[in-house]
């Protein structure tokens, strides 16, 4: 009896998303000889990792129920803020990086007081923002980019820490930042209580609106982060860089097991945003053309949606008979 | 992930050494991925070599900037057809967001990763893939530019029309069917690449010389067909009276057509394109559109693969190549039957 | 999104509840007749301000101009409508727009079949795509942005497979008569937007159906407990959504006379921001189309005035994401004052 709930919790806490993804790294191992090499595995790392970092602010939000939209336009927006600092003002670099991540959980701040103090939907609050961002981010050179960094601003997109990619480096950090924030503070316990139930957490006593302003602005200090490091990849900041960003980190937290408030966690999101980029990598170093890509993507995300939920209904249904 | 429900007291002590004891484990764990992910780093960055030799087949690469241009497409067809002749490998590839930037470059990397022998390139930002071209390079993969060049980068060379010549002449050819004078509508596009600045300047330089000519409205229609015919509608009833309307590429001014044929003005304005689309040729031939540019993207992209192929073979190669360009308007659509029908 | 779920085995106390849930949609209506007359309020002072600027805005060339670009934004916003009156949202809308305008752009320059043909299968195609995706929320039970989450990839995937990789153009006059074409002097996707919103409207209003569609928005238990399928109402809530999105797409691709890669994404976001701003509840249960279509009017009026006024379309965006953002705290807030 005793090893069987132990085999289930075990198939429980793994997501389901995760044997997919290991399925899928077979299949494009087999298929081509320049998928599982030490290169391109480094190159899947460095690649995700302003997914994955978005993703670890988006998982946040994510539990406690809401829909974060605004990432792309934040992150963009920070990293203009940035640039503009930079090449326009003169900072220097570290004041430049302060900008950013400044821009990013101010946004995110706004994000929180729209939904939580004022009431507005966080889909609508974040797409507000999204637009807001955005716009701020097209009107404030112009629709231009900005160039002209100097070299050592590269180092956050292409530089390395004891042979690690500095991006990874700080998806790492942010991995472990959400991963610790989730599981082992007193903050991630409110943070799943909100999703799960909010009444009961202001039945409470506390105040439950400053929670989630701080997930918000978590999540928009993310974005800032992100901006540095896509910024400094590119050695440019171009005003549209995140556009369609929000809806990968969107997919990436689902895939991981945010299907509803309360649900979710940080492994989880790493994991789906992995599979995000393992999955299009894959494709492109396999060889198949992009049109025909989009014919794969589509079903492959459903397909592990629909699995993961179908497989962690059938698992819970399951323990709850064996009780 | 299930976040387990607190236990009872008599449980607590327990479960506090079992905390510790998980935590050891995951500490060393956390540890144990640091090690191998600097051992693949540390190894990986030497892996970054050419093949090429030993392979027999060369197979090159194609990153355009969207899948909804028909212009794309074409370079795409003539790229295929030249290694298909020449028995190469051929992987097109484009942002499944148009024109978006990160993508761009996380198709430069896969193909880095994928040891291809040759990557041509339609640069979405002139400046933001130049990181990119550089990692490409230092990997030992050649890259060329076509249709837009870049701001800096080791690149074998730029095919693709003069943007700036070729506008040029088309707003020549405008301004004499205007007679000189009139009231101009400029539409401008994709302003973050040289092909949006280069057309603009374009269509600047040439009309400064013509003062009875009048810009009377300017907008980025960011060359596709349904902002154009959007930007378009708004101008219509934003400006009292127009004469002309100047496109920088041929899906936006057969979006403005659209949307001047909707307002019946299609005969009173003239329109201008470029990129000689069959679209485009088509509405030339129907005296819907008056004049556009051929380009040739098919000679470009293959122009491109054909340069990186001298440069492996040590040849000397000019940074610049020029694809032909030709003017089609009413007088000479007869010669162009062949690409509209065929 | 259903809120409570804690079922009762007291059918009694369902009825209650269901009696009680009627009663305050009478407070509500009463409340929501008021609010919608200060949005249209909103509207006019809107619509006064630029004509002030600039008085190209009244005229009457203009404002069927804005009408006509709206009319696909505003067919698809009915469709969002009664799925956000179910409780749900549907993501995909843009997707299947892409889908409706790649379908009937392969029959009418792929085959030699009549245009009608081209029509119908696109219409079918995009209500066979909402179908899928509510049977997925309502049998399945995925959460609604999920399930339309993976629509819309799956949309994209069917759009690449008609269209591989080359666009369609040049379609027959008679089906570009759809989006160019006039009647009586209105162009003729005015109409068919006008006749959209009023056969919805007495639908939701005088039809059992409509009235179940706000009775599962309210509370889905409630409604199943007394007697509404609720299965069915979800599945044709979606299903309507997915017809009304390809329908949108016909219309678009009819007026573009062309149709390419994706070419209905940039009406997804409008489709959910301009009824919620209208009064429609992202909650269920609250709202309907008359007030979808002014909080769509509002944005497009605000876009239009934007570019009569000659406001840089760069800082467009920002003033779009402000006035939503506004224009739904206003609307909470004037909701909460009960």
């Amino acid at each position: 009896m005793v090893n069987r709930s132990k085999f289930r919790a075990f198939f429980l806490r793994v997501p389901t998303v995760a044997w997919v993804l290991l399925l899928m790294i077979i299949v494009f191992t087999i298929s081509s000889p320049h998928f599982f090499t030490l290169h391109n595995i480094s190159n899947i790392l460095s690649q995700g990792s302003i997914l994955i970092i978005l993703s670890m602010g988006v998982i946040v939000v994510k539990i406690t129920g809401g829909i974060e939209l605004s990432v792309g336009g934040v992150m963009t927006l920070a990293g203009m803020s940035m640039a503009a600092a930079l090449v326009k003002f003169d900072w220097p670099i570290p004041l430049c990086l302060i900008v950013a991540l400044l821009v990013g959980t101010f946004f995110g701040f706004l994000n929180g007081i729209f939904v939580a103090k004022m009431g507005i939907p966080s889909f609508i609050a974040t797409l507000g923002c999204q637009g807001m961002a955005f716009g701020i981010a097209t009107g404030m050179n112009d629709g231009r980019v900005f160039s002209g960094f100097p070299r050592q601003m590269g180092y956050f997109g292409g530089g390395s820490i004891l042979s690690i990619p500095v991006p990874v480096c700080l998806s790492a950090i942010a991995f472990l930042s959400s991963f610790i924030l989730l599981g082992y503070t007193r903050f991630g316990v409110y943070v799943y209580a909100i999703g799960g139930n909010e009444e009961s957490l202001v039945l409470s006593g506390k105040a439950a609106w400053w929670h989630k302003v701080k997930a918000y602005m978590y999540s928009g200090f993310m974005a800032g982060l992100a901006g540095i490091v896509v910024t400094s990849r590119n050695m440019t900041s171009q005003p549209m860089v995140g556009f369609g960003m929000e809806f990968e980190a969107f997919a990436a937290v689902v895939l991981g097991g945010s299907f509803i408030a309360g649900r979710g966690s940080a492994i989880g999101a790493i994991i789906g945003a992995l599979f995000i980029i393992v999955l299009r990598n894959g494709l492109n170093v396999t060889g198949v053309p992009t049109y025909l890509q989009l014919a794969i993507i589509g079903p492959a995300l459903i397909g592990s949606i629909v699995l993961s939920i179908l497989v962690e209904r059938g698992l819970r249904n399951r323990s709850y008979a064996g009780k | 992930m299930i976040e387990d429900v607190k236990p009872a007291e008599e449980f607590e002590k327990n479960t506090n050494k079992e905390r510790r004891k998980q935590m050891k484990k995951k500490i060393f764990l956390a540890l144990l991925i640091t090690l191998i992910v600097m051992a693949v780093y540390a190894g990986g960055g030497k892996e970054a070599e050419p093949t090429g030799e030993g392979e027999g087949t060369l197979t090159f690469a194609l990153i355009t900037k969207a899948l909804n241009n028909p212009f794309w497409e074409r370079m795409g067809n003539g790229a295929r057809e030249l290694c298909e002749e020449r028995g190469w490998n051929f992987l097109y590839l484009a942002p499944t967001k148009a024109m978006n930037l990160e993508e761009q470059n996380r198709l430069m990397d896969d193909l880095i990763a994928k040891k291809v022998d040759g990557i041509v390139l339609a640069p979405v930002d002139s400046a933001g893939v130049v990181p990119a071209i550089e990692r490409a390079t230092q990997a030992g993969i050649p890259v060329a530019v076509s249709a837009t060049g870049v701001y800096g980068g080791d690149i074998v060379t730029y095919t693709g029309t003069d943007n700036y010549e070729g506008m040029k002449l088309v707003v020549e050819h405008m301004v004499e069917v205007l007679g000189g004078k009139g009231r101009v509508i400029v539409l401008d596009g994709l302003l973050a690449a040289t092909v949006g600045q280069d057309r603009r300047k374009g269509v600047d330089d040439v009309l400064a010389k013509y003062p009875a000519i009048e810009i009377v409205a300017r907008q980025d229609a960011m060359m596709q067909r349904a902002s154009g015919m959007q930007v378009m509608e708004n101008l219509i009833q934003a400006v009292a009276e127009f004469d002309a309307v100047i496109a920088a590429n041929d899906e936006e001014a057969l979006g403005a057509i659209e949307a001047l044929d909707a307002a019946g003005m299609l005969d009173r304005v003239m329109v201008s394109g470029f990129d000689g689309n069959r679209d485009a040729l088509t509405a030339v031939r129907d005296g819907r559109m008056v004049v556009t540019l051929i380009q040739q993207p098919e000679k470009m992209a293959a122009d491109a693969i054909l340069a990186i192929i001298d440069h492996m073979n040590g040849k000397e190669v000019p940074k610049r190549l020029p694809t032909e360009m030709i003017l089609a308007s009413k007088r000479n659509i007869d010669q162009f039957k062949d690409k509209i029908d065929g | 999104m259903p809120v409570n779920n804690q079922p009762s085995a007291n059918s009694k106390r369902y009825i209650l509840s269901l009696i009680r849930v009627c009663r305050e949609f009478d407070r509500a209506r009463v409340r929501q007749i008021a609010f919608r007359f200060f949005r249209v309020l909103g509207l006019l002072l809107l619509c006064a301000i630029i004509t002030v600027s600039n008085r190209n805005f009244i005229r009457l060339a203009n404002l069927i101009n804005i009408l006509r670009q709206a009319s696909a934004q505003i067919i698809i916003s009915i469709g969002m409508t009664v799925v956000l009156l179910t409780g749900g949202i549907d993501l995909s809308v843009g997707s299947v727009m892409t889908v409706g305008s790649a379908v009937s752009g392969f029959f009418l320059t792929q085959t030699g079949l009549p245009w009608p043909i081209a029509l119908l299968a696109a219409l079918g195609a995009g209500t066979a795509l909402g179908l899928i995706g509510g049977i997925l929320v309502a049998k399945v039970k995925l959460p609604p942005p999920i399930a339309t989450y993976g629509m819309l990839w799956i949309g994209k995937g069917v759009s690449f497979g008609i269209m591989g990789s080359t666009p369609f153009f040049g379609f027959c006059n008679e089906f570009r008569y759809l989006g160019k074409g006039y009647l009586f002097g209105i162009p003729f996707p005015i109409w068919i937007m006008a006749v959209l919103v009023t056969i919805t409207f007495l639908f939701l209003k005088y039809t059992t159906m409509g009235r179940s569609v706000y009775a599962t928005g309210a509370n889905q238990f409630a409604a199943k407990a007394s007697g509404i399928r609720v299965d069915r109402v979800l599945i044709s809530a979606y299903a309507i959504s997915g017809f009304l999105a390809a329908l949108g797409g016909v219309i678009l691709c009819a007026r573009l006379n062309a149709v390419d890669q994706d070419i209905g994404a940039p009406f997804l976001l409008p489709a959910i921001a301009g009824p919620v701003m209208g009064g429609t509840s992202m909650e269920g249960g609250q709202g309907g189309v008359g007030s979808s279509v002014i909080g769509a009017l509002i944005m497009i009026v605000l876009t239009n005035g934007m570019n009569l006024l000659g406001i840089s379309s760069l800082w467009q965006q920002f003033v779009i994401g402000l006035v939503v953002v506004l224009a739904v705290w206003l609307d909470v807030a004037i909701k909460k004052r009960s």
